[in-house]
């Protein structure tokens, strides 16, 4: 299919004989957001590794569309020995990126005051804002965020789900592997659990759908079913509700923005 | 370019920061202060020493440099180096520079202290004296870097077994000569070893560098080095993280 951007045939992973990935067959399609749930050890975090091809696998194939590049969240971003402003000023130089863009960032994450705080020195909370800072600042095709909220406020978590679903309407492909149901919610369009190895989706969406978007006007009420995308909305409609919701949300006077199939 | 430099800087900083030049430092002022506190010295012996001491003062800054690699911040490294290629050099180039550094310091030294007295030395040192020296050392902080990194932790994830790998490898290299000298079947080990006492051999009792074969000497090293690094850089990108 043209529109996808990973394919993984029959990837399988193991660790000290313990089977992560069996065989795991996949399409994933260019601009979804997928997060992957489920226990810890369940290998979340080896898919998204597996994705960036940054681990070896045991046996079959990751293929990608052309030439992608990667931005990672990890999930546990330790300190170095250098200042978190040396750091990511460095990460910026490597990346090309303007150091205003960066430096904004830094305060949009509130962490302003730690420039010259050695990394080591940060918390886990800060770390991990550090650690997602040097993702967002150049993002690239594919952005993997491992558990990317662990240990941050929820200012800053308001701010994070507010920078990716900037990303998403960018087109940037997202694989998120996370616990929490509100980010799924807020960013995900489809989640997968790994169970024996398996990938297997929770929401039994392997039908197809429509994504609509729309964006509000005054004094509209938001469905309850309509998930915040930065300024837009965004809908989940099944093909033979299609017709009727289009009208329900043109009557409404709600702007559409645009629709398209989810298979 | 820009990339790849702003890595290199990362890296360089990360080195200076830590303790891991502490204990070299130290190891080669110390060496300087008791290697000429006996003058005259012969020239040969004292460049040829030096280089010993670079060999071991590099292949432990190397490991060190390696063991302190945190996986997580390389996986990033190698997705925000472009291109990504650069990654594997620039670690190279990070402990290249390290080493000399330390080389400099063990060159220099002599060099001036010979020129502000005459009898620093058993003999007149010359221009040819440095330059071969100079060759000598450099070649033996080479195969020591690339000595110290190749038993990497993503290679050989026990520290433990990479160090005994480290010192077996670094011992046998200096005692090469006595066990094939009594084993002619281990002549092999000459391809094996890095060729840090080979200058000692080529000296013997006089005090001169003989130009050729110090030329191969370094030709010996540099293979050596290139080949190590070659094979280390294969290593890690087939196993990943």
């Amino acid at each position: 299919m043209s529109d996808t951007i990973v394919t993984l045939e029959s990837v399988s992973k193991s660790y000290n004989r313990k089977t992560v990935l069996d065989g795991v067959s996949h399409s994933f399609r260019k601009g979804g957001s997928i997060a992957f749930a489920g226990h810890n050890g369940c290998g979340k975090s080896t898919m998204l590794k597996v994705l960036a091809g940054i681990v070896r696998i045991d046996s079959g194939r990751v293929q990608y569309s052309g030439k992608i590049r990667f931005s990672y969240v990890p999930e546990k971003f330790s300190g170095m020995d250098v200042t978190m402003g040396r750091y990511l000023y460095s990460i910026a130089g490597m990346e090309g990126v303007e150091w205003s863009n960066v430096r904004k960032l830094v305060k949009d994450f509130f962490l302003e005051d730690m420039f010259h705080l050695k990394m080591s020195q940060m918390s886990k909370g800060s770390l991990q804002k550090v650690g997602v800072i040097q993702a967002l600042m150049s993002p690239h095709d594919i952005l993997l965020l491992d558990e990317p909220l662990s240990g941050q406020d929820p200012e800053s978590q308001e701010v994070f789900i507010s920078k990716v679903n900037e990303l998403r309407e960018q087109g940037i492909t997202i694989f998120m592997s996370c616990h929490e149901k509100k980010l799924m919610d807020e960013i995900s369009d489809q989640v997968y659990t790994i169970e024996k190895g398996k990938l297997k989706s929770l929401e039994g969406q392997e039908e197809s759908y429509f994504r609509v978007y729309v964006r509000r006007n005054d004094n509209l009420t938001c469905w309850p079913e309509m998930i915040p995308r930065g300024e837009k909305y965004l809908l989940r409609v099944a093909e033979e509700q299609m017709k009727e919701t289009v009208m329900k949300l043109y009557c409404e006077g709600w702007e559409l923005i645009g629709i398209e199939e989810y298979i | 370019m820009k990339s790849i430099f702003s890595l290199y800087k990362l890296k360089m900083m990360t080195v200076i920061r830590s303790a891991v030049l502490v204990i070299p430092t130290v190891s080669v002022v110390v060496f300087l202060g008791v290697m000429y506190s006996i003058l005259p010295q012969q020239i040969s012996a004292s460049f040829l020493s030096s280089g010993l001491l670079l060999f071991v003062i590099c292949v432990y800054v190397s490991m060190c440099i390696q063991m302190k690699e945190q996986d997580v911040h390389e996986e990033l490294f190698l997705m925000h180096s472009r291109p990504e290629a650069g990654y594997y050099p620039v670690r190279e180039m990070v402990v290249c520079s390290i080493m000399l550094f330390y080389a400099v310091l063990l060159i220099v030294y002599p060099v001036i202290r010979s020129s502000l007295n005459e009898n620093w030395f058993t003999r007149p040192l010359t221009s040819s004296d440095v330059f071969y020296g100079t060759i000598l050392i450099l070649g033996s902080g080479i195969c020591g870097i690339t000595l110290g990194d190749f038993f990497h932790h993503r290679i050989i994830p026990r520290r433990r077994n990479a160090i005994i790998f480290v010192v077996l490898v670094a011992v046998l290299a200096v005692c090469k000569e006595p066990i094939i000298e009594k084993l002619p079947g281990m002549k092999f080990l000459h391809f094996l070893l890095p060729p840090i006492t080979d200058g000692f051999i080529m000296v013997g009792n006089e005090d001169f560098f003989d130009p050729k074969e110090t030329m191969l000497i370094l030709l010996h090293s540099v293979i050596y080095a290139l080949a190590l690094v070659f094979i280390k850089i294969w290593l890690l990108r087939r196993r990943k993280f």
